[in-house]
This record gives structure tokens, sequence and C-alpha cells, in this order.
């Protein structure tokens, strides 16, 4: 299973590379900023994403159109956001957000959600 | 006699050495500044490329310990938290960057994790002190280093400093102020906001953004009684409680609203319409008709007013007074008497369309457009 995971925040980043590792997604890619992650897109097939709202370059909302309408993949997405915002959180489902987590988070939920994502 | 000899052997007058030596000067003088760029540049770079390092080394702690794992004790998270703690203490050592690293992956990690990890953080902001090492900050005569105390502190939810904090509030730095006054509203219990009481400057949209970010994760219940500074000296708190009373619903406090409409402060005036009418305040109609006449040469007041009045209108006395606003000179305002009129229901739209043939269909336009569906 290869996963990506988009966040601008090192330290998060790592710790969620670190609880999926632990929980036998051996394969995390991470990206930095929207730039990074399309070009990752484009060269690799991904089993899941995960992406936060706020990035350099591109939001996570443009991932996920990027995902869905120009590499017209149905990988699934999560979506991280400090903003709990109603308006948000439903623009990222209509365009094709399969999940959204509001920061502050669990790491142990997030990996619950990976999992019922990729039916493990 | 050495100055004249150099004059001699470089054939130099008087003047043409004193340039030569102003010259050298300044030669020297760029050579130290640029060793000193140099140096203090390569300086620089080392602590980034150190700063990475142990961050790196740290956050690999901070990630077995949040995920509760040690690789001698897997199966006791207590000895594993203990284990990475003394891990962590031996890292760090007596190094100030690495003590400030480690604050600062704390307060980045706490900011995105709950549950069980964020109280794992928390005491871990405790164990390697943490809270000594902020706390100090607050005593620097460096206001930058004070306002990152006061942000690691609340951040890590540490209200021991509280009080310390509190006396920032009238800081004369902008930044320091609003760091402080954040802070109080996330560590203080219960929320008071005792500090608007005296709050002398313009509150600024940052601030209030923030302020009820916060709030928001509060029970409505707890929230102090934001009326208590409708009679505040400073206009932007005034304009803050009402905005406050709107989002938080606060209808009990509609009788004070009303009241504001008589404030001098032309943006209080137009907080308190957009509130009445966001709180359906239907006893404030006649107060708000009453304004009909004063308002009207203001654009601005008067588009709130017909906005409010669309809302709240229940009787034929407030219809018509929105149908004295088809006439208006400014066009937004004669579009939202328009669009009022054509929400009210049968009678006003009646009213409307009638009114629309009496001025040679001048509204036929806007009538269309609050009647398209897609524009609403």
């Amino acid at each position: 299973m290869k996963i990506l995971v988009c966040d601008d925040d090192e330290a998060l980043v790592s710790i969620i590379k670190f609880k999926l590792g632990r929980e036998n997604f051996e394969e995390v890619m991470k990206a930095s900023d929207g730039r990074e992650a399309k070009a990752l897109l484009q060269q690799h097939d991904f089993d899941l994403i995960i992406s936060d709202i706020h990035m350099p370059y591109h939001s996570g909302l443009e991932i996920i159109s990027f995902v869905r309408d120009t590499l017209k993949k149905q990988t699934p997405i999560i979506i991280l956001s400090a903003e709990g915002l109603e308006g948000t959180i439903l623009q990222a489902f209509e365009i094709g957000a399969n999940d959204f987590v509001t920061k502050p988070f669990s790491p142990a939920e997030l990996a619950i959600r990976v999992k019922r994502l990729l039916k493990r | 006699m050495k100055q004249p000899d150099l004059i001699d052997r470089l054939s130099l007058d008087q003047t043409e050495f004193i340039i030569f030596l102003v010259a050298a000067g300044f030669l020297t003088l760029a050579v130290l500044t640029v060793i000193f760029l140099f140096i203090s540049r390569t300086r620089k770079s080392f602590l980034v490329a150190r700063k990475h390092d142990m961050q790196t080394q740290f956050q690999a702690r901070f990630n077995q310990m949040i995920i509760n794992e040690v690789f001698s004790r897997k199966d006791n998270p207590v000895a594993a938290f203990e284990f990475q703690l003394a891990e962590l203490r031996r890292l760090i050592g007596s190094s100030k960057l690495a003590r400030q690293t480690t604050v600062q992956l704390l307060v980045s990690m706490r900011k995105n994790l709950s549950g069980a990890s964020g109280t794992v953080l928390d005491k871990a902001y405790k164990e390697l002190n943490g809270h000594e090492f902020s706390s100090k900050k607050l005593k620097s005569f460096d206001w930058k280093v004070r306002a990152q105390g006061v942000r690691e502190m609340t951040e890590m939810g540490d209200d021991s400093s509280l009080e310390t904090i509190k006396k920032f509030v009238t800081s004369r730095r902008l930044t320091l102020r609003e760091e402080t006054i954040v802070s109080i509203v996330r560590l203080e219990r219960p929320v008071t906001l005792t500090f608007l009481n005296t709050y002398e400057v313009p509150l600024s949209n940052w601030l209030k953004i923030n302020i009820h970010y916060h709030l928001s994760k509060f029970d409505v219940r707890d929230l102090p009684d934001f009326a208590q500074w409708f009679d505040h000296k400073n206009s932007s708190v005034i304009t803050f409680a009402v905005d406050m009373c709107k989002i938080f619903r606060r209808t009990s406090s509609i009788d004070r609203l009303i009241h504001l409409l008589d404030h001098d402060d032309k943006s209080v005036v137009k907080a308190t319409l957009e509130a009445l009418g966001d709180l359906e305040a239907h006893t404030a109609a006649a107060a708000i008709i009453e304004k009909v006449e004063l308002f009207w040469a203001d654009n601005e007041l008067s588009q709130k007013l017909v906005i409010c009045l669309g809302r709240i209108a229940s009787d034929d006395s407030h219809t018509q007074a929105l149908t004295k606003y088809l006439e208006h000179p400014n066009y937004a305002v004669r579009f939202e008497g328009v669009k009022a009129l054509a929400n009210l229901g049968r009678e006003a739209r009646r009213i409307l369309d009638e009114r629309n043939l009496a001025m040679g269909e001048s509204l036929s336009s806007m009538i269309r457009h609050v009647d398209e569906p897609l524009l609403r």
C-alpha cells in the first residue's frame, strides 16, 4: 500500500508517517507543498492520499480536483484542516474528498480512518 | 618621520596622501565587513543545520513517545514514556538551542494533536521543564521574546503564569498585546473577557477573528454577557460585543441593542442593524422605522436598515416603510428594497409590482434579478 501525506508541517508529517508505519503501511511518501504533491501524484500510483487544506502553491482542495478531474483517479482522499468550517468541509466532500479530519486530531483515529478507507 | 618617507616613496603630496589614507581606511573597513558577514552567515547556517539535526533527532523520540513505543518494553507505556524522556533529557543537556528546539517541536505538535497524544505532549512539556523555559521568556526585555513565551505557554495550555501574562495586555507593542489577549481568552477560566473593560485602542480584525474562534469552542452558556460592553467608550469594543451577540444569538440583549441605534459612531449602528436583522428582532421594527428619516441620506446605513427591516417586518407599516426605499437615490439601497419586498409575502409583492408600474417599470430589471433562483 502506497500512501501520500501532503502537509507543510514537518512535525505532523513525521508523526503520521511514523504511526502509519507502525500500522504496517510501509510505503508512506511525503510532500511538503502542493507543487511537490502534484509532481508525486503524476509519478506514482497511490492507494490513499492524506492532505492538508492550507499548503503553499496548491491547496488541499486543488489537490482533490487535480486527482479527480485531471488524473481521473478515484484514489481515496482524507483532508486535514485546522478550520472546521462547515462550508470548507462541504466543499471538500463535494469535489471528491472521502473523509475530513479536523485538527487537532488523534493519530490513532486517523490510522483507523485510513484502514477503513483501504478496507483493511 | 615615517610619514614624509612614505609620501616621498609614493610621490604623493600632502592632499593625495590624506586621500590615500582615507581610501585605505575604507578598504580595511570593507574587508572587515565582508569577514564579519561571512562569519555571521556561516554561524547562522551552522545553527540552522544543527537545529534541523536536533529536530530530526527529537522528533523521532517524540514520535515513539506519542505512539507509546519503546524498543525494550513494548508492553509498558509508562516505562516507554520515561525511557524516551530520559533520552531526550540526555540529548538536550544544557543547550539553550536544544531546549528551544524541543519547546518549538512540542508547540507545533500540540497544535495538531488531541486525545491521548496531546496528553503525552503536555506531560512531556512539564517533565522537560518547558514551562520554566517559556516563563523565563516573560521576563525578557525584548518584547519579541516575551511574545514567544506567551505563545508557547498558550499553545501548551499552561496557565501557571497567566497573572504575569495579563500584565502585557497594555503593552505598546501590538503583537505582544494581541498574543496576550488570545492567551487570556484561551487560558482564563471562567471566560470573563474583563480585559475589554479597560481596552482603549481599536480591536484589530485579526484579534476579533481569533477571539471569536476561541470563544466558539466554549459552551454558549459559559460565555459572558456581551451587552455589558455596549456603553464602552471604545467603539471597536462595542462593535465586537454587538457582533458576538449576533453570532452567539443573544436574543436577551435585543432591548439593549435597540438603544445602540442612537450611537454616534456609524460602525456601531451598522453592526447593530446587522445584529437585529440576524437575531430576527421583531420587537425592534418600530425603533428601526423611526430612524428611516435620520439615516436616509446615508447610503450605507439605509442599505443596512432595509436589509434588517426586510428580515423582521411583520405588518403593513413595516411594508410601507420598505416601499419608500424603492425611490431611494442610491441603486444598492433600491435593490435591497426590491429584494426585501419580493421576499416578504404575497401582499408585499403586490405592492412592489404596483409601484413598479407606477414608476414606469424602472424596477423591472431588479425584480427579474431577485426572482432569478440562480442569483439568490
